[in-house]
């Protein structure tokens, strides 16, 4: 009796991911079924590639071409869009203990991830009540949703530093797609970075209150670090980071 | 895309693929919608894995017909395979040659155009090598498209590969496609890598066997919509716009049915 139409799929389905230990789908041929695996792989190789270029420069030899076939072998891909691969093999590699990857290149993954979802986000609702000359000490001032903050304990941002062998160094870094879809990076203070998680926690608050906060956290003196907290805010509604004020109490939740 | 925001060249419409556009924001976005200003849309599925052995992931097919909706191409084709088991691969294999896997795939076809609310136009796929079979290619494809009554997109490269990678003749095979299941139409490079193995690539040129077929294509089914589909190796637009030429002056050459012929991917 021949073999059922469905087990000769998964078989197909297998032997591309395997060739060397799947059985061969009856009727096939091998050279050609491994045409297939190496067509498919070349598929996600190329994503991921684009995707983790620096991470993948920082491997051993050998070493990003043994992660993703293992990869492309060992993990089912549930989304039917092929844009989620790279999630996934960042979930792989914090599965990977016997790999030896050091701290700094899963961080490096991380960041790589980040910017790659950040490019193709889908576009966010902008508030409603939206400023954008407002006060932003009256205000509560009003993030670009297409920025997010990254922190991370490596300068992951830094094309000089070696995520092999360089030390760590706590990092804040602020993240903008910009009007082209490029991902632009500012380097934060620590004090910087905790003002920018404050508005994005507090939607309901005014600017002068999150700096209150920021100021009762960090023990710093509020008139002076008002100061230079407003002109900071007005840096980075220059720089689209903040796209102005709403009302306090009323603001439009967008972040997902 | 750069070249045809800047120049708008004269095509007839442009195809995407709806898995890539459905969830993107931000300014490539904005293009995109940009140049659907000037030019129809097409569209052309990649994940929907019409053959898979997996039940349909209807969650997937709804943000399908949402973009459709969103956008409204001229058609939405899909490919006449399967890419994904119980998890996708993202890449088209051949369904079994059977009529147990006629049967699954027609009942499948059916539920989406049910949920779509339109006709599937779905693509002969190329492919080198398949398990055992019970019917030829053909038997296989225009069976489906009887028994399901939906479209064909008959790609005219993956007709040329597979004859050459199957040995049988690819004029013979047009000649039997049912005329009246002849939506739409795609052309493409391949790689030629032994004598009896072709892999389509969409990384080159239209080969010169490729050419001759398609203007058969259009002596046997009219002018119909063509795509010159071009992913890797991607040379300045002027030289794909001469094939585009070569696909007009052959479509005029045919018996007129209808206007429209070249578009891009």
């Amino acid at each position: 009796m021949s073999t059922d139409f469905q087990t000769l799929q998964h078989q197909f389905a297998a032997y591309i991911r395997d060739p060397a230990q799947a059985p061969l789908p009856e009727g096939c041929d091998p050279g050609r079924m491994r045409q297939y695996h190496q067509l498919f792989f070349n598929n996600f190789d190329g994503v991921l590639e684009n995707t983790f270029a620096r991470f993948k420069a920082s491997l051993a030899p050998n070493q990003w071409a043994t992660l993703t076939q293992t990869f492309f072998r060992d993990t089912p891909q549930h989304s039917p869009f092929l844009a989620d691969v790279p999630a996934r093999f960042t979930d792989f590699l914090a599965e990977q203990e016997a790999l030896a990857l050091t701290p700094g290149q899963e961080e490096l993954a991380a960041f790589e991830l980040t910017c790659f979802e950040l490019r193709k986000a889908e576009d966010p609702d902008h508030p409603l009540s939206l400023a954008t000359d407002g006060d932003l000490l009256a205000g509560h001032p009003v993030v670009n949703p297409e920025c997010l903050l990254f922190e991370s304990d490596f300068p992951v941002h830094d094309l000089d530093w070696s995520p092999v062998s360089d030390p760590g160094q706590l990092t804040f870094l602020c993240l903008i797609r910009d009007s082209d879809g490029h991902i632009q990076i500012q380097v934060l203070s620590a004090a910087s970075a905790l003002l920018l998680a404050l508005i994005d926690e507090n939607p309901d608050a005014s600017g002068a209150e999150i700096i209150a906060q920021l100021c009762q956290q960090l023990d710093l003196p509020v008139e002076e670090t008002r100061y230079t907290a407003q002109a900071q805010l007005e840096t980075w509604r220059a720089d689209r980071i903040i796209l102005g004020s709403s009302p306090p109490t009323s603001r439009i939740n967008n972040t997902e | 895309m750069h070249e045809i925001e800047h120049t708008h060249p004269a095509l007839d419409f442009l195809e995407v693929a709806p898995e890539n556009w459905l969830r993107l924001g931000g300014p490539i976005k904005r293009r995109f919608e940009a140049l659907l200003e000037r030019y129809p849309l097409y569209t052309h599925g990649l994940s929907l894995s019409i053959g898979g052995p997996a039940p349909l992931d209807e969650t997937f097919i709804r943000a399908i017909k949402q973009f459709l909706d969103d956008y409204q191409p001229v058609l939405y084709s899909e490919h006449l395979s399967f890419s994904s088991d119980n998890a996708h691969l993202y890449d088209l294999m051949p369904i079994p040659f059977t009529e147990a896997a006629i049967n699954h795939v027609v009942a499948r076809i059916q539920r989406v155009q049910d949920l779509l609310g339109q006709r599937l136009v779905l693509e002969n796929v190329s492919y080198y090598t398949a398990p055992t079979a019970e019917l030829d290619e053909l038997t296989f494809i225009t069976t489906i498209l009887e028994r399901a009554d939906c479209d064909l997109l008959l790609d005219v490269n993956n007709v040329y590969v597979n004859s050459v990678n199957h040995g049988y003749d690819p004029v013979a095979f047009i000649d039997r496609i049912p005329p009246e299941r002849v939506r739409y139409l795609h052309v493409a490079g391949h790689l030629q890598l032994e004598r009896n193995l072709i892999i389509d690539t969409h990384g080159a040129a239209v080969s010169d066997p490729v050419w001759s077929l398609l203007a058969h294509t259009y002596r046997r089914f009219g002018a119909v919509p063509t795509l010159l589909e071009r992913d890797f190796e991607i040379p300045p637009l002027v030289e794909l716009m001469s094939e585009v030429a070569t696909i007009r002056s052959l479509a005029d050459s045919a018996i007129p049915l209808n206007a429209h012929t070249a578009g891009a991917a």
